[in-house]
């Protein structure tokens, strides 16, 4: 009876999972851990905004309010294509501050067993350390796995 | 003295548009293209939007004003090309093709062509988001418009965040010299080079 319940509950340990979101931005695949994503959606009207810092894409419009579109590529090296006509982004929320990231395209929603996602290098840059959640397996491919939250946060610190 | 362009008066077209909807709640917007991208500014800061002959601009040896627009019997006025105020310095530069002459300086403004006017209650425009509360031009965006699914920066021309007082005094000064009385003025010495 002992040896059953620690089966079951070994089991249930290989059974958490988290979901992800994997996109395609620059030709690369990234993923983002879906907590913190309020919304994702398609977007083709764009509004640079005079005077926005580089980790800024633009304004687009949700349902009648301009929402900032914010770029996750100029934190982690990825290069800066420019915008796709249609593209998607990421709508989250911190308190009252809203904002979205740019991507070109939402591949998946997966649910990942936590064992499976690889941590991160211990060399890692500092700067990167609480973005980058670890590395999970897309594919034939390997591809980091990104906080949505911390990322979106990163980012509205620099521009706010 | 040959014509400059055509031109439209703004006012005249705001008058007729607040007393056509009965109120003074509904303000007219001109949208205009800078570049790719789309702007708005509220008509009562505009006197005139006029196509110009750019072969018959006056031209100014300065990076802000490179234009003047002569007037018959009146002083000319200095015009700034607006992309440049908006975007970095290396941002391709765009085709010019009107000029918003402002009502409360003797300043023009350059940028592409006249998109729309439109009519719009000023609570519609939004608030830029918070999120951009410290970006350079700040202060110069009123808020955001709507027009159809594409959204646009309403900018306040007549502030000092798209022209500082110091580029406005520096307007003043290259068209005193440039004026016939400011060259007389200014004999011996170094005057702004017109072409």
């Amino acid at each position: 009876m002992i040896l059953q319940t620690a089966r079951i509950s070994s089991e249930e340990k290989e059974e958490e999972t988290v979901l992800v979101v994997t996109v395609a931005v620059s030709n690369k695949t990234v993923a983002f851990l879906q907590e913190g994503i309020k919304e994702i959606t398609r977007s083709s009207s764009l509004t640079p905004i005079p005077g926005m810092p580089e980790s800024v894409v633009g304004l687009v419009n949700l349902r009648g309010e301009p929402e900032a579109l914010l770029d996750f590529r100029s934190l982690v090296s990825i290069s800066k294509e420019p915008p796709l006509q249609v593209f998607q982004i990421l709508l989250g929320e911190m308190g009252e501050l809203r904002a979205a990231l740019y991507v070109d395209e939402v591949l998946d929603l997966l649910d990942v067993p936590k064992q499976d996602i690889i941590p991160p290098p211990s060399d890692l840059d500092e700067n990167l350390k609480p973005l980058l959640v670890g590395e999970i397996s897309y594919g034939d491919e390997k591809i980091p796995l990104f906080s949505f939250s911390h990322t979106l946060a990163r980012l509205a610190r620099r521009d706010s | 003295m040959p014509a400059i362009g055509e031109s439209r008066c703004v006012n005249d077209c705001v008058m007729k548009s607040v007393s056509g909807v009965g109120g003074v709640t509904e303000e007219m917007w001109v949208l205009f293209r800078v570049g790719d991208s789309l702007f708005g500014a509220s008509g009562a800061q505009i006197s005139q939007i006029v196509t110009p002959d750019f072969s018959l601009l006056g031209k100014l040896d300065s990076l802000n004003f490179p234009y003047f627009l002569p007037q018959p019997g009146k002083s000319p006025i200095a015009c700034a090309e607006l992309s440049r105020i908006l975007f970095p310095p290396e941002t391709p530069k765009v085709a010019s093709s009107t000029l918003l002459l402002l009502k409360q300086s003797p300043l023009a403004l350059l940028v592409g062509d006249i998109v729309d006017v439109l009519g719009l209650p000023k609570d519609e425009l939004r608030p830029l988001p918070l999120i951009l509360r410290k970006i350079r031009l700040r202060e110069a965006i009123c808020g955001i418009g709507f027009r159809e699914d594409r959204s646009f920066c309403v900018l306040d021309l007549d502030g000092d965040m798209l022209l500082s007082p110091e580029e406005r005094q520096e307007a003043e000064r290259l068209l005193k010299v440039s004026s016939p009385k400011g060259r007389r003025k200014s004999h011996g010495r170094k005057a702004t080079k017109l072409s």
